[in-house]
């Protein structure tokens, strides 16, 4: 009984952060992406913030991920993926798809908590 | 390299236009004015969104993009299912207004994102010629293909035929709204279901396959269900049109 109150209570007490989703931020610099790898958890659903620090746009693309997004010049936008099975995602700048590439691995929870 | 990029990306937002064009030009030869009415309109509030494109990206936490193209391509799909309605009809009635409003609104979506990229870019050093150069290939290539397609559709003799690939269409082109909205999280990912290795979404092929019939290599459960409700609903109402036009010319003879 004493078990369950304690679990209720930790439940109630989980931090806001703790429950919040995963942000990862990339940046967007001379049509090149700042990580260029990002590496996530299985099964989560992760919130990516792209801040295009160039001039001109760019238009983020993934054929692996059925993504596709404008950031505009000197802004930032904002895509949700996952939940995902574990592999390998890639992703363009449509503008400059020979620079602008990058990927998103995706590993088991344990395997992400091991590199954490 | 500029050059590639203009065809890749012409190629990719015009084909749907250059198709729509190409099923209406079957279904009524002489609505060529209203067709180019409805381009104009389109391009019009293209410019004006692009240039209030900030703030319009900003509504929703961001989202205002994606929900401003579902409202967009929700509106096309409504259009189409009147088209639809009008095809089956025995009589020769051109929906003009119809016409114009749905070419607009299949215009918008699929203009902005290459609207960006030439306000973006012409004004760069030595890019204007070659974005000149490849939006005029891609629009000859565009042309070509809906050239075909309407050689096509004007020879089948099943009129029904033209009028379920009409449908596939059209549920093609709103089934996007399941893929902008998992996007920015309105709706579950809850991922693919499959996905094909023989037609990749990124190869030659499976851009036409999308521009068509919305083809995805790896949809989900989600796309599918929203594919196949509006191509249900839209054979549904050709059915019930077709139906209800045989009776009443029944009934006038």
């Amino acid at each position: 009984m004493r078990v369950h109150y304690y679990l209720a209570l930790a439940l109630l007490l989980r931090s806001p952060v703790s429950l919040a989703m995963s942000e990862i931020v990339v940046n967007i610099r001379e049509h090149l992406f700042y990580p260029s790898e990002i590496t996530i958890p299985a099964d989560t659903k992760v919130k990516i913030i792209f801040f295009n620090h160039d001039s001109t746009p760019e238009e983020l693309d993934s054929f692996d991920l059925n993504r596709e997004k404008v950031v505009f010049g000197h802004a930032k936008a904002t895509i949700y993926i996952g939940p995902l099975a574990p592999g390998k995602y890639r992703f363009f700048g449509e503008y400059h798809p020979a620079s602008a590439v990058g990927k998103v691995l995706v590993v088991s929870q344990q395997e992400y908590d091991d590199v954490d | 390299m500029m050059l590639i990029n203009t065809v890749i990306l012409f190629l990719r937002d015009a084909l749907p236009v250059f198709v729509l064009m190409a099923f209406l030009l079957a279904f009524w030869q002489h609505c060529g004015r209203s067709i180019t009415l409805g381009c104009a309109l389109g391009l019009v509030i293209t410019t004006l969104i692009v240039l209030q494109r900030s703030t319009v990206s900003e509504y929703f936490e961001g989202a205002g993009y994606e929900l401003l193209k579902c409202l967009t391509l929700i509106t096309a799909f409504s259009l189409s299912a009147i088209i639809l309605g009008a095809t089956s009809q025995f009589g020769r009635h051109c929906p003009k207004l119809v016409i114009t409003l749905l070419v607009a609104f299949t215009v918008i979506p699929h203009s902005t994102d290459f609207s960006v990229f030439l306000v973006g870019f012409s004004s760069q050093k030595d890019a204007l010629t070659p974005i000149l150069l490849g939006t005029f290939l891609s629009g000859g290539i565009c042309a070509s293909v809906a050239v075909l397609l309407n050689l096509l559709l004007t020879s089948l003799k099943q009129k029904y035929l033209s009028q379920i690939m009409f449908a596939i269409f059209a549920a093609g082109q709103v089934s996007n709204c399941a893929l902008l909205l998992q996007q920015i999280d309105w709706i579950p990912d809850p991922g693919a279901l499959w996905n094909s290795q023989f037609i990749s979404d990124e190869s030659e092929y499976g851009h036409l396959l999308k521009a068509l019939m919305g083809y995805e290599a790896a949809p989900s459960i989600i796309y599918l269900a929203v594919y196949t409700t509006a191509l249900m609903l839209l054979i549904g109402i050709a059915f019930y049109a077709r139906h209800h036009g045989l009776t009443q010319q029944t009934k006038s003879e």
